[in-house]
């Protein structure tokens, strides 16, 4: 009732004034004696905190430095571990785990997909600095610096062996996990690392930053706990940290598709850790102390030509069956990525309207306030859906070519006399010197040579 | 990638070696003198802002922001404001009177401020502690009003993610990065 009676009252009101309003409003501004306020606008950042991001990035480059100083010249997991909880301290709770290096992957994909966004320095040295430094000294990065990682390296506490075919086999989800992420970022719809980072909304759950920036300007600071609409995120990174109790860094293992890019850099790296700072006398104490699975055992006997050639051309064989069932693994799952497009999802509310079937009110609020027609609209997103389904197949074809690969070098044997770290997948976490004996003798050694100085 | 190494043939795995390691370092300056390019032809910095002209206040920037209450809040374009009395931004449309008792209220945070300035015109102004981004008095005051109500990230709260969480929930593609020194798409006369 009372509400015809005001839409009754808006309506004379309208014939009333539309003489006199002007002609795009529809109702006149007032006279009046003051002048009017001006619409705030809040600067983005004030002062410093502008350019923090160039800060950050120096502190990543000096984190990485660290974390190598330690793992190479003093040989310390303690050293290691805390500069893998400042980093953890800094980069998670203080800069609430955005940019990161993970995440830039997809800011580098989506600036060279070129929709106007361009990538900034310091993204650029967030993507490549560990990059570089894991080229010079292995992933150091990962063990030392990456707050996703150092949240899971925390609570590691009891990890379990993974059989090495189920450990290989998880790892290539990464694999999948990165073209997905880089072909999405690509055509600009979603940054799925960002979707879908389990950790971020833990950083975010309580803002340590503001309160101490607060403290710094010398107001009063208050801390309130924040969830907002992150509860998915929240549970998934629960999950995500206590599987990480019986299975270390399941993230960084099977997930991260940063480490896709990191594992064939280490295995090139100018240098590497090694497990003992001298020769290896095959004591079999540091086979357990590795909680990743990186450390290797020397090679067993060899079984035989023939068994190994077996094994390699069945692997051949499959390389190219791999590789074809992900062409159609990308090619099926085409038309439901490409629901992440706008113009996509605009097309199927207009095909659902014109069926007469229940469609998306805000979408169709959406489909009026914007220029185009149905005709170019479904033109758009036919094109958008032939070229995400080709960018899938593309992916799928990219996982089956890795997966293949992996297969072929896992088949060729390799001569490996002593217990040595696994390049690929070695985090340089340092939790390998403290069980080697010989490191142990170099310590006293050193200790006792330091205390005849002093 | 397949290297054999059936015999300690080290002097050629270490060839193949330094020659992958040679080859990495390529790739990674190319990688890098394109993304500077990149860089250095693009505008800088970039926030995260919405369009008003394509906003249809479906109201997921209330609940899809990382921050509680979200950074996108309603602000008012004055010189527009018809300063009405009856304004369909400020009164539910069931209200029974024109008071300012919470009942009458469009807003579910009682976030707007009703302030009388010269019979028969009221200035209405949003109070950003208490307003949620929901954008029920957007849409009240387009419908039947000039419009002055509308939404935007405010950059003193907006912690500028990587991509903004409410930009993919967007029915409307309305959300997109602005360069930092232009951090607002306001409407004006």
């Amino acid at each position: 009732m009372t509400s015809t009676r005001h839409a009754g009252i808006i309506l004379i009101l309208l014939m009333l004034l539309s003489g006199a309003a002007t002609a795009d409003l529809r109702f006149p501004t007032p006279e009046l004696d003051e002048p009017l306020p001006e619409t705030t606008t809040p600067e983005p950042r004030q002062g410093i905190w502008r350019h923090i991001e160039y800060v950050d990035a120096a502190v990543l480059a000096g984190a990485i430095v660290a974390a190598s100083w330690f793992a190479f010249k003093r040989r310390s997991r303690r050293g290691i571990a805390v500069v893998m909880l400042l980093s953890l301290f800094y980069f998670g709770f203080y800069r609430l785990g955005c940019v990161c290096s993970i995440g830039a992957v997809q800011n580098a994909a989506l600036s060279i997909g070129g929709d106007g966004y361009a990538v900034s320095f310091p993204i650029i040295a967030f993507l490549l600095l560990p990059l570089f430094g894991t080229l010079l000294f292995g992933r150091t990065f990962c063990g030392g610096v990456c707050p996703l990682g150092a949240i899971q390296d925390v609570v590691a506490l009891k990890a379990l062996k993974i059989p090495r075919p189920i450990e290989a086999g998880l790892s290539l989800f990464a694999v999948a996990y990165l073209a997905a992420a880089v072909l999405l970022a690509f055509s600009g719809t979603v940054f799925l690392i960002c979707r879908f980072d389990p950790f971020v909304s833990i950083f975010r759950l309580v803002p340590v930053g503001k309160w101490i920036e607060q403290v710094a300007m010398g107001e009063a600071g208050r801390v309130s706990f924040s969830v907002a609409g992150r509860v998915d995120l929240l549970i998934l990174g629960g999950v995500m940290l206590l599987v990480g109790v019986f299975v270390a860094r399941p993230y960084c293992r099977y997930i991260c598709p940063y480490s896709v890019l990191l594992r064939p850099l280490s295995r090139l790296s100018k240098w590497h850790v090694t497990i003992t700072p001298d020769e290896c006398v095959q004591c079999r104490l540091c086979e357990n102390s590795c909680p990743y699975n990186a450390i290797e055992a020397p090679s067993a006997p060899d079984p035989g030509r023939h068994f190994g050639k077996l094994g390699l051309s069945v692997c051949l064989v499959l390389w190219p069956v791999m590789i074809a069932a992900g062409l159609c693994a990308g090619w099926l799952a085409g038309p439901a990525v490409s629901r992440t497009d706008h113009h996509v999802r605009l097309a199927e509310h207009l095909r659902r309207a014109d069926a007469g079937e229940e469609t998306d009110h805000d979408l169709a609020a959406a489909y009026d306030r914007q220029p185009l027609g149905a005709d170019e609209i479904h033109a758009i997103a036919g094109r958008v859906r032939s070229r995400v389904r080709h960018g899938a197949m593309i992916v799928g074809g990219f996982v089956g070519l890795v997966a293949g690969m992996r297969l072929v070098r896992w088949s060729v044997r390799r001569r490996r006399p002593d217990y040595v770290p696994d390049r690929g997948t070695c985090l340089s976490c340092g939790r390998c010197f403290e069980v080697c004996p010989i490191e142990r003798k170099r310590r006293n050694d050193a200790a006792a040579s330091a205390g005849e100085d002093g | 990638m397949t290297d054999r190494d059936d015999k300690p043939k080290l002097t050629r795995r270490e060839l193949l070696r330094r020659g992958l390691q040679a080859g990495g370092v390529v790739v990674l300056a190319g990688g890098t003198a394109g993304l500077i390019s990149e860089a250095v032809a693009g505008k800088g910095d970039t926030v995260w802002q919405l369009d008003p002209d394509k906003c249809v206040k479906c109201g997921n920037c209330a609940t899809r922001c990382v921050l509680d209450p979200s950074a996108v809040k309603a602000v008012h374009a004055y010189e527009i404001c018809g300063y009405c009395e009856l304004c369909t931004g400020y009164f539910d449309p069931k209200a029974t009177e024109l008071t300012t008792a919470a009942e009458n209220q469009l807003c579910p945070t009682g976030a707007i401020v009703r302030t009388f300035k010269k019979d028969p015109y009221y200035e209405y102004s949003i109070d950003e502690e208490l307003c949620i981004g929901c954008g029920k008095c957007v849409d009240g005051c387009e419908r039947f009003g000039n419009g002055s109500l509308f939404l935007q990230v405010r950059h003193d709260r907006c912690v500028n993610c990587n991509k903004c969480t409410i930009a993919p929930a967007c029915p409307a593609d309305a959300f997109r990065r602005v360069p930092a020194d232009q951090p607002y798409l306001l409407k004006t006369r």
